[in-house]
């Protein structure tokens, strides 16, 4: 499932960091810049379900919940309270860190499709604080007025500063992630995703593995909602809700769970597509569900094992033709 | 038993099973057992199939909670205790049927099962702080060495769906010895293996041992645990039939009637050549 | 306490009880086949119900004619669904499978709001809109209806299942798919059966409940989960525990909105469904799967 993480990894993961810092002069139109933003915001929220699903085999629907609980905590403090985004941020992380570990101490010691369930019930149920705690939330018609960062005064709330925070910001996050991944705990993480028994039985607590994973994915979602919140100034419920974590899933799917670059092809179908379709307006949902279960089908794997597949074959070629050639 | 040390345990048993039972529904598969394994030793458990014995190795290893019972592990009791536990306290196990970890080449396999004797934690992971590079370089190297004591050494890089059902149970003992156990146990280690290869085997198990490691395995080929064990004990139908030196079980009748049934195959199993190769 | 109250939202309860507990069959009978979760079957619920109610409101059909076109188009597509794309599985992991559900359900979603439009639509009662008084609280009849066909299908499920060959056979090869295959039954075509039982199943309730609920093209996320959730409760791949299930996350609802909030209803009740759950994690009446080593 996880291809090992190596140099080559870090190296393509710094070329894109370079290309995506470039951008700006690139493309100077504002209109790629935001989506780009859009693409980092995405990739946080993509890769950390894939994260969970790939190394705990099990679908998780409340990542809606968590990217909405990092929203609204860092939204609402910052809205109502007045409290700077650079302090709701670590605020939001640790919350939403706390509540992942709650919900998932005794939901991961279970097998079977429990953990759809309990995180379908929780996302549920964090649904319906959204629109009830109006006093905080601002209710169904979603918070309004929140803030955005700002460094000694100067807000960085223009297309281009908002850009090189979310790119920072992610930057760190995906680096963190790639060294946990190739690391005594990574290693241990994919052990226990492919035979548990035997991970156990070598040493590995799988419980506390599972629970790591876990909280570090809705961190990282939570993060992912404090961008949001506070550079589009609005959050409303609706974003977080069972559909906004279904089609999550669906996008680690899509790209290929488990694979680190997946995650990427992920994010980049999710920020796209819907500008694509936008001229088809209701096809969108119709070509979502038909891609999936022909990408599904025709790439186990999703589109990031067929990449795979794509370069093993291009190594293949390129092996056989210098053998002919006579070179070694 | 204030410190979990058991007052009454026998002093050099590095493992002790008291009375345990295990039901599944109706079906029992160990009835009220009780034997110990001797500190140095190894020991054999040998049996007709269904006898219980993998259960019996699930039940040390924490993998399966017991009905009824407890085991000890070095005198302290561990029937509650997380099979992961265990591992840290000396215990290391092989699997019948296979848990090696596909997607990682047989050296990461191998590297795995030093997990509880590496140090580096989230932190120091999150940060790629150089002492716990310096560690996985260690490990990695400590890892090849211990699969060249196995034969593997040429094959270490190699993805494990690479490698035959025989190849992988000797992966899956480099694995077990990588954590520095106290005692080992085997569940039919030279299952899957073609005639010569089983000796090799024996070979190593016979060295683990000589470094002081205990060892318990599970054997259907007679030959082998006639050959390297100290001591063997005889399951049928999860309940001890005998236990003692090579010589003793191999005479008893009990024995000859559970596998074999028999006066004229006796014979066979006396001269140690009866190695039904279950897979 | 009002004995009438009381009563009111019991039945109450159990009709939208009822409701959760036919999706919740049509999840059991795939996963009884498959072991995977199919995402798809709240949408295949509100597709039956959409479908009769269109040809209603276009052609006016009688009921007898509406049931059962709308029920076969229904278990057509869950056929062709199917026979595409989990057939031609190359990996046909549970995992899979549920994401291949998932694309089902995005898919139907959306053919319907293309096909069927966007708006609400409804069906007439089956037997008249007069409720019917029962010891100081009222019923509305169609939710007899919807009681009836629960406990008709559970007895057809446990017939087909339990006497007839085929039946047999898709529990044969849901407890062992191997095995199955050797002693001579067609695994693929089991998968296959029970995806169209589990679309013309669930069609037919989406009919049955359109006079009360009203059906739109996104009624059957709501469904779906709240139906899998019956489902969970009673124990996944029990049938008797799907009527369990939902009867009990409808008594919990109706009471809860009653005695808590009808704001908080959904978060009490899913909670107490986790807790319920949490110490039970089969579910009620399912069986702790056991792994082997």
């Amino acid at each position: 499932m996880h291809a090992q993480i190596s140099a080559a990894t870090y190296r393509g993961l710094g070329i894109l960091w370079l290309l995506l810092v470039a951008l700006p002069w690139i493309m100077p139109n504002s209109y790629w810049l935001n989506l780009a933003t859009l693409w980092l915001t995405n990739l946080l929220l993509i890769a950390s379900l894939n994260l969970l699903m790939g190394y705990s085999g099990q679908i998780s629907l409340a990542h809606g919940a968590f990217f909405g609980i990092g929203a609204y905590v860092s939204g609402v403090l910052g809205a109502k309270y007045g409290i700077s985004p650079w302090i709701g941020l670590p605020v939001a992380l640790a919350f939403t860190g706390l509540v992942a570990f709650i919900v998932g101490w005794p939901t991961l010691r279970l097998r079977g499709h429990y953990l759809a369930m309990a995180t379908l019930g929780f996302n549920a149920i964090a649904s319906v604080l959204f629109v009830e705690l109006r006093d905080w939330t601002g209710g169904p018609n979603g918070l309004v007025n929140i803030p955005p960062y700002a460094i000694f005064g100067l807000k960085l709330d223009s297309d281009r500063a908002f850009y090189f925070l979310a790119l920072i910001a992610v930057g760190v996050a995906m680096l963190l992630l790639l060294n946990l991944l190739d690391s005594r705990t990574g290693r241990a993480l994919r052990a226990l995703s492919t035979a548990e028994v035997g991970a156990e039985c070598m040493g590995v607590n799988v419980h506390k593995y599972k629970i790591l994973v876990f909280v570090v994915s809705a961190m990282l979602a939570a993060l992912a909602g404090c961008l949001y919140a506070h550079h589009n100034a609005f959050v409303s419920p609706e974003s977080f809700d069972f559909m906004a974590s279904t089609m999550l899933v669906v996008m680690v799917a899509l790209g290929g769970t488990g694979h680190w670059w997946g995650a990427f092809i992920g994010a980049l179908i999710y920020t796209v597509l819907p500008e694509l379709l936008r001229s088809f307006g209701d096809l969108e949902l119709l070509v979502y569900g038909v891609s999936l279960v022909l990408v599904l089908l025709f790439f186990p794997r999703g589109l990031g094992g067929a990449l795979d597949l794509l370069r093993e074959r291009v190594l293949r070629l390129s092996t056989r033709r210098r053998a002919r050639k006579g070179t070694p | 038993m204030d410190d979990g040390i058991v007052e009454d345990s026998i002093a050099d048993a590095i493992i002790e099973v008291r009375g345990v039972s295990v039901s599944f529904g109706g079906l029992t598969a160990v009835a009220d057992l009780d034997f110990a394994v001797p500190r140095g030793a190894i020991k054999a458990v040998i049996g007709p199939n269904g006898a219980g014995k993998t259960t019996l190795f699930n039940v040390i290893s924490g993998v399966q909670a017991p009905s009824s019972g407890r085991v000890l592990l070095a005198g302290e009791d561990v029937t509650a205790t997380a099979a992961h536990e265990r591992v840290q306290r000396g215990l290391a196990r092989t699997f019948q049927n296979l848990q090696v970890f596909s997607g990682m080449s047989v050296l990461e396999n191998v590297v795995v099962g030093m997990h509880t004797r590496l140090k580096s934690g989230v932190f120091n992971a999150l940060l790629r702080l150089p002492s716990g590079r310096r560690e996985e370089v260690q490990a990695r190297d400590k890892a090849r060495a211990l699969l060249g004591r196995v034969g593997l050494a040429a094959k270490a890089d190699f993805p494990v769906s690479a490698l035959s059902f025989g190849d992988l149970k000797i992966v899956e003992i480099a694995r077990a010895l990588a954590s520095e156990p106290k005692v080992l146990l085997l569940d039919e280690p030279t299952a899957g293996l073609p005639a010569g290869e089983a000796g090799r085997v024996a070979e190593v198990i016979r060295a683990i041992n000589a470094e002081g490691v205990t060892v318990l395995l599970v054997e259907h080929n007679m030959r082998v645990v006639m050959a390297i064990s100290h001591d063997i004990l005889v399951l049928n139908f999860g309940r001890r039939i005998a236990e003692g030196e090579p010589a003793v079980v191999r005479a008893h009748p009990e024995v000859i009637a559970a596998y074999l049934g028999t006066d004229a195959d006796a014979q066979r199993m006396n001269d140690g050549a009866v190695g039904t190769a279950h897979v | 306490m009002d004995s009438g109250l009381l009563l009111q939202l019991a039945f109450g309860g159990i009709a939208t009880g009822a409701i959760y507990a036919l999706v919740a069959l049509g999840f059991n009978v795939v996963f009884k086949s498959t072991d995977a979760i199919n995402f798809a079957q709240g949408e295949w619920v509100m597709a039956g119900g959409m479908m009769a109610a269109w040809i209603h409101q276009q052609f006016a059909w009688p009921l007898l004619a509406l049931v059962p076109l709308a029920v076969v188009c229904v278990a057509v597509l869950g056929l062709v669904s199917e026979r595409l794309a989990v057939y031609p599985l190359s990996q046909p992991s549970p995992m899979s499978i549920t994401l291949v559900t998932i694309g089902f359900a995005i898919a139907t979603k959306a053919l319907v709001m293309l096909v069927l439009g966007k708006n609400p639509m409804s069906l007439p009662s089956f037997s008249g809109v007069e409720p019917i008084q029962i010891g100081g609280a009222s019923l509305q009849p169609q939710a007899l209806w919807i009681v009836g066909l629960l406990l008709a299908t559970m007895a057809g499920m446990h017939l087909f299942f339990e006497r007839t060959l085929l039946g047999r056979a898709m529990k044969a090869a849901a407890a062992d798919r191997e095995a199955a295959a050797l002693v001579g039954i067609n695994v693929p075509r089991t998968v296959m059966w029970s995806f169209v039982i589990a679309a013309g199943t669930g069609a037919l309730a989406g009919i049955i409940i359109t006079p009360i609920t009203l059906t739109s093209f996104n009624a059957g996320t709501v469904l779906g989960f709240k139906g899998f959730s019956a489902a969970m409760l009673g124990g996944l791949g029990n049938l008797p525990g799907a009527l369990v299930g939902g009867l009990l996350l409808g008594l919990l609802e109706s009471f809860s909105a009653a005695f808590i909030s009808s704001k908080y209803k959904d978060a009490v009740a899913f909670i107490v469904l986790l807790g319920l759950l949490f110490f039970r994690p089969s579910g009620l009446f399912g069986r702790a799967q056991v792994q082997k080593v």
